[in-house]
Order: C-alpha cells, then sequence, then structure tokens
C-alpha cells in the first residue's frame, strides 16, 4: 500500500505540472486548448531518445519543454493567423503530432529506457518551481495583460496588448509545461508509449477542478499550487478505487472512474469564487 | 492637437461609410459628435483609435501619425470597457499600463495601492474601500464611473466617449454625465463624446458636430450648441 500510495503521489505531481498548463489556456486566456494529448507525448518521445542516446535527463527535460512549447506556439499560429477555431487547432496539431512522434520513436509504437532516469524529489522540486513561477507571473502587470487577454480581448486590444502574440506565448508556456510532463512521465515509467497522451486533458482538467474546489481562492499562486493539490488528490482517490477494493473495480475501469469522479464533483457544488 | 485629415472608409470598395471627412479638435477641447445610426460616428472613433485603417486619410495626434498610445476610450457597454473577473484594484492596475510596456514586476505595489485608493476616492462611490470587491459585482452606474476613471488613469490625450450613458438608466446616466464632466475638465484631456441624448449634446461640450452620411453635416459651437434641435439631427 505505500508503494501505491508513493506512485499516486509521484502520479499526482506530474500531472500537476500538467494541470498547471491546462490552467493556463482553459483559465486565464480562456482557450479550450486540445493540442495537449500530443505534446505531452511529444515532450516524452524528445526527452526519451535524447536519454536514450546518452544526453542527461536535465537536457532531455528542457528539450521536451521546448518541443511542447513549438507545438503550442503552431496551434497558436493556426488559429490567428488562419483563423481556425480553437478546438480544431488544438486536435490537428495533436493529429500531426502522432505521426511525428512516430517518426521519433523510430516507427515502433514504444520504447523503453534503462532504468528510472529522474527522483520524486527532482518532481517534487519542478513542480513547486512551475507553482511559484506561475504564481509570480500572473501577478505582475505582464501576467494581468495575459489574463485579460482571455476574459475581455476587446478591451486588451484597445489598451495596446498584442492579444495574438500574449496568446501565442500563454500557448507556448502552457505546451511547453505540458510537454515536460510527458518528459517526467516517460522517464520515471522508464518507458514511452506513443498512445499515452490518450486522455491526458481528461485527466488534467479532473485535477484542476478538484484543486478549484479544495482551493477556491484567487490568489494565482494558490491556483496554481491547487493544480498540483487536485492532481495529487485525484491519483489517491483513484489508486484507493483500482486498490482498495479487491475485486470492485479492474484498472480498465480507470475511465470510468475518472469521469464519475469529474461528475461528483462538479456536481457538488459549483465554485464560488475562483481564479482569475 | 487632434487633427483628422481626408478620412475615407469604403467598404469592399463600395458603401463609404466616412467621407473624406476633415476634423481639427484643440488641446482640452470637448467635442459632441450626434448623428443617425450609421452616420460614422462609431466608425470615426475606431479610426481615431486605431481600431480600424481607413482606406485614405491619416490621423495626427500632437503632429505624430498612427500615435494611438496617446487615445483611451470609454465604451457604451460598462462590460466591454471593465474586466468582470478582475477586482476594482486589477481593473485600475491593468489600465495604469494602457500602451505602456508592461513588466514582470507585481502590480500591487503600495505606492500603486495608495494611488489608486485616492484615484478611486474622486469618483464618491465608496469603491476605494472595497479594491477586492469583482467588478461583476458592481451596479452598471458604479462599472461605466469605473470605466471612464480607467481611461484617464493612463495619462493618455485623446479621450472617446461612446454613447457612454446608453445602458444606464436615467439617474445614473445622470451622475455618470457629471462625473465625465468633471473628469474632462479635471483632467484637461482632449474629448470627444458621441451621444443620442440631446440635452448631453446641448449641455456639456465645447463644439457640436452633426455627422450624416460620412461627412460633416453641420457644426455650432459655443452659445449655436442650444439652437440645435431634435430636428437638426432627423435631417
Amino acid at each position: 500500500m505505500g508503494s501505491e500510495f508513493a506512485m499516486a503521489v509521484e502520479m499526482g505531481l506530474i500531472y500537476g505540472i500538467i494541470a498547471i498548463g491546462i490552467m493556463l489556456t482553459f483559465r486565464i486566456i480562456n482557450f479550450a486548448d486540445m493540442t495537449c494529448d500530443g505534446s505531452f507525448v511529444f515532450g516524452g518521445c524528445v526527452a526519451s531518445i535524447l536519454v536514450k542516446n546518452g544526453l542527461s535527463p536535465a537536457i532531455g527535460c528542457a528539450a521536451a519543454f521546448i518541443a511542447g512549447a513549438a507545438a503550442g506556439w503552431v496551434t497558436a499560429l493556426l488559429h490567428s493567423r488562419y483563423k481556425i477555431t480553437d478546438i480544431l487547432a488544438g486536435i490537428l496539431v495533436a493529429f500531426m503530432l502522432y505521426s511525428i512522434n512516430l517518426r521519433l520513436l523510430g516507427g515502433m509504437p514504444n520504447i523503453t529506457l534503462e532504468g528510472s532516469c529522474l527522483g520524486n524529489f527532482g518532481l517534487l522540486v519542478t513542480a513547486m518551481a512551475a507553482v511559484l513561477l506561475i504564481g509570480y507571473l500572473l501577478n505582475t502587470d505582464f501576467g494581468l495583460a495575459l489574463r485579460a487577454i482571455g476574459h475581455n480581448s476587446c478591451l486588451a486590444k484597445a489598451s495596446g496588448i498584442n492579444v495574438a502574440a500574449m496568446m501565442a506565448l500563454a500557448l507556448a508556456l502552457s505546451n511547453g509545461l505540458i510537454g515536460l510532463g510527458g518528459a517526467f512521465f516517460c522517464l520515471t515509467q522508464s518507458f514511452c508509449d506513443v498512445g499515452s497522451g490518450i486522455g491526458t486533458l481528461i485527466v488534467a482538467m479532473a485535477s484542476l477542478i478538484i484543486g478549484e474546489r479544495i482551493l477556491p481562492f484567487r490568489s494565482p499562486t494558490v491556483a496554481a499550487a491547487s493544480c498540483v493539490v487536485g492532481s495529487v488528490i485525484y491519483r489517491i482517490l483513484v489508486g484507493f478505487a483500482l486498490h482498495g477494493n479487491d475485486g470492485i473495480f479492474r484498472s480498465s475501469d480507470f475511465n470510468l472512474i475518472t469521469g464519475v469522479l469529474i461528475v461528483a464533483i462538479m456536481a457538488i457544488g459549483r465554485k464560488k469564487k475562483c481564479f482569475p | 492637437m487632434l487633427s483628422i485629415e481626408n478620412i475615407t472608409i469604403q467598404l469592399n470598395g463600395q458603401r463609404k461609410i466616412l467621407n473624406h471627412l476633415n476634423l481639427s479638435v484643440a488641446a482640452g477641447e470637448f467635442v459632441v459628435i450626434v448623428g443617425a445610426n450609421g452616420a460614422g460616428k462609431s466608425t470615426l472613433f475606431n479610426v481615431i483609435s486605431g481600431t480600424i485603417k481607413p482606406t485614405h486619410g491619416r490621423v495626427l495626434i500632437d503632429g505624430k501619425s498612427d500615435n494611438f498610445a496617446q487615445v483611451s476610450r470609454v465604451f457604451q457597454d460598462p462590460r466591454v470597457g471593465t474586466i468582470g473577473n478582475f477586482t476594482i484594484f486589477e481593473n485600475m492596475a491593468f489600465a495604469f499600463c494602457r500602451h505602456r510596456r508592461r513588466h514582470m514586476i507585481p502590480f500591487y505595489g503600495p505606492w500603486r495601492q495608495k494611488f489608486f485608493k485616492e484615484r478611486l476616492a474622486t469618483l464618491h462611490m465608496h469603491l476605494e474601500d472595497r479594491p477586492d470587491d469583482l467588478v461583476s459585482s458592481l451596479s452598471g452606474g458604479q462599472r461605466q464611473a469605473l470605466s471612464l476613471l480607467m481611461s484617464v488613469i493612463g495619462n493618455q490625450r485623446v479621450l472617446l466617449l461612446d454613447e457612454i450613458t446608453a445602458a444606464l438608466d436615467p439617474k445614473s446616466s445622470r451622475e455618470i454625465m457629471a462625473l465625465a464632466n468633471e473628469i474632462v475638465q479635471r483632467e484637461a484631456r482632449t474629448c470627444l463624446m458621441i451621444t443620442h441624448n440631446i440635452d448631453h449634446a446641448i449641455g456639456c461640450g465645447d463644439r457640436l458636430i452633426v455627422l450624416g452620411n460620412g461627412e460633416i453635416a453641420k457644426e455650432f459651437r459655443g452659445r449655436e450648441k442650444k439652437y440645435f434641435s431634435q430636428k437638426d439631427l432627423i435631417e
């Protein structure tokens, strides 16, 4: 049970970083970004390939962040330059990334790495750094402009803000964090699968919603922290549902449990005063 | 100060919304613009604020072309001029950096808190006592008053008031107009105001312009303004 708890916390921290990325798009700039499922695997593939070729996990993670950011930037470009709707632009990029990821893995659907490349301490430090960094960013004049484009783009434009550039930046940052999460996932599991991104968005959304219910405060730092807290709680709840009642649930019931959990939390009560 | 030179806006190469319009506004002058729907009033504001580019002509502010950083605008709907999901303080901080470089420094410094509270107190609505309230919880009148204050906090020299009382009840409308007059005089801004309210058109400003078919149809200055009637508007 102890190892299962540690694993739940580990997964919670990884998906907490991803949930912060999701918060940036869905809550801050009001952009329904579906790139997530693709950029998660993209980050994972890039990091795995680099580590497999002898580079350090830190370089792999940095490259994964940049790769994810590039995917987010492409989504922003499709949306602002070619007027493709936010949802479709994200789906298109995620769709195209599947082929790119397969190419990165040398045409194989998955690869294995030798041993776990990352410790839980590194994960904890990265999650805390992401919380503090995003919290600080959103508390600045620049962050205020970022928040404004999602809630009143007309006023933002009239105030001299380049909405398209700010959106591209937010999407790049968001998907960079998601790519980083993907790298952590692959490096801790010592395994990279091209299909592992399916459902990333739902799991991150579940973490975000749970966090918002538990810590319903307007402080950006608390909001970012709530993503990590929500993610860890979500993983513990799912872990308990799957392993705590032998014979009732199977691991294949994961999606059903996640869906029911999200519906239950959303039904408990509408949020009163949440960020932003 | 503000010079609109030969501005033409033509849609799809056919209908002209503004037709070779020329207008010069002196520093500190308050010009009221009236006209029927479709006369080109809001389009003129869109051109001055840089939201749309004219087909021909140019807008000079302080002798500089495309000097849109010197323009702030109060919209008809207070929900457009403010951000409902932000607190009063956050809205003020957002407006404070209008057309300026937005740095990675916290927006809630003690100097700013004091400054914003002083400015909010000038509205006489006790908003300075509730800086952390969400703007969505304010009434329409309070929200429009905040929008007015936000438009002058950034020190832009040209202020555009676009039917600022259209969405308000008569009492709030009176209060907001009085506040707008007070702010324009106190801050000594060059101001252009669009209105459909005849009383506001006659009672406010130094000059009254009637816009029709994208051109200046009539112009009244000083005491001539009191002879302006509903008939002039309809014609």
